[in-house]
């Protein structure tokens, strides 16, 4: 699946911004019940679309904005297509089939490489109903916690 | 630390609601089963700090990501009208 190209335009526009400028839109609050694993202490999240850029998102804590990562809707992603989610994390969420769960994929970049990985290995699978979430393991060895984006690209 | 010494069959209770039970053992490896409320998650240790680990350092390169993603230009993505 095609997700995204390179921006060669030489137009004013987007390369003349900073990542910080980007608007967001279409945010929705979440709760993660275990808290998110190395800030265990936030539970509350924001979810919002990054304007023009999706369908990358930023994941943002509520109580401490400071706390903030990109991320990408799982749905996108093939490799994470018919991943199975332990039925106890299902059951945790109230949630029967995984195929009723949104689930978020963390990204980060290497500094030294400037490669975009996605953390395909650990989810954030939520109820979308109730909002409520966790990040979960997916108990495969083929799945990485840093899976180079490119992968995905043509 | 608290340190049992536990056989093959043998549990081990914690508080009220939470057995850990020795199902296999030998001198390499053990293979145990966790009987636990649903409120309390379970992970492999090393698995989890690596979570930790991925996920502060996912926060650290948050603006960098960001700018990589300044050079990107978003083409048609059917699938997550679908899935949204």
């Amino acid at each position: 699946m095609s997700l995204i190209t390179e921006n060669t335009s030489t137009e004013s526009g987007p390369m003349n911004k900073t990542f910080e400028d980007l608007p967001l839109q279409t945010s929705k609050h979440v709760s993660l019940i275990q808290g998110l694993p190395g800030f265990e202490h936030l539970h509350t999240f924001i979810i919002a679309d990054i304007q023009d850029y999706a369908p990358f998102c930023v994941l943002k804590s509520a109580d401490q904005p400071e706390i903030s990562m990109l991320a990408i809707n799982a749905k996108l992603l093939a490799i994470c297509k018919d991943v199975i989610v332990p039925e106890r994390e299902l059951d945790i969420l109230g949630i029967q089939k995984i195929t009723e769960a949104d689930q978020y994929i963390i990204l980060k970049a290497d500094p030294r490489t400037q490669e975009i990985t996605a953390n395909v290995k650990a989810p954030l699978v939520f109820n979308p109903k109730s909002g409520m979430g966790n990040q979960v393991v997916i108990d495969d060895p083929h799945l990485s916690m840093e899976y180079p984006l490119k992968h995905e690209l043509s | 630390m608290l340190i049992l010494t536990r056989k093959s069959g043998e549990s081990i209770r914690i508080g009220n609601n939470i057995i850990i039970s020795i199902l296999e053992g030998s001198t390499a490896q053990l293979k145990i089963g966790i009987d636990a409320p649903k409120s309390v998650a379970v992970y492999r240790n090393e698995i989890y700090e690596k979570i930790q680990e991925q996920n502060i350092a996912a926060n650290a390169s948050t603006a960098e990501i960001g700018n990589i993603l300044l050079g990107l230009k978003k083409v048609n993505t059917p699938a997550i009208e679908e899935g949204r």
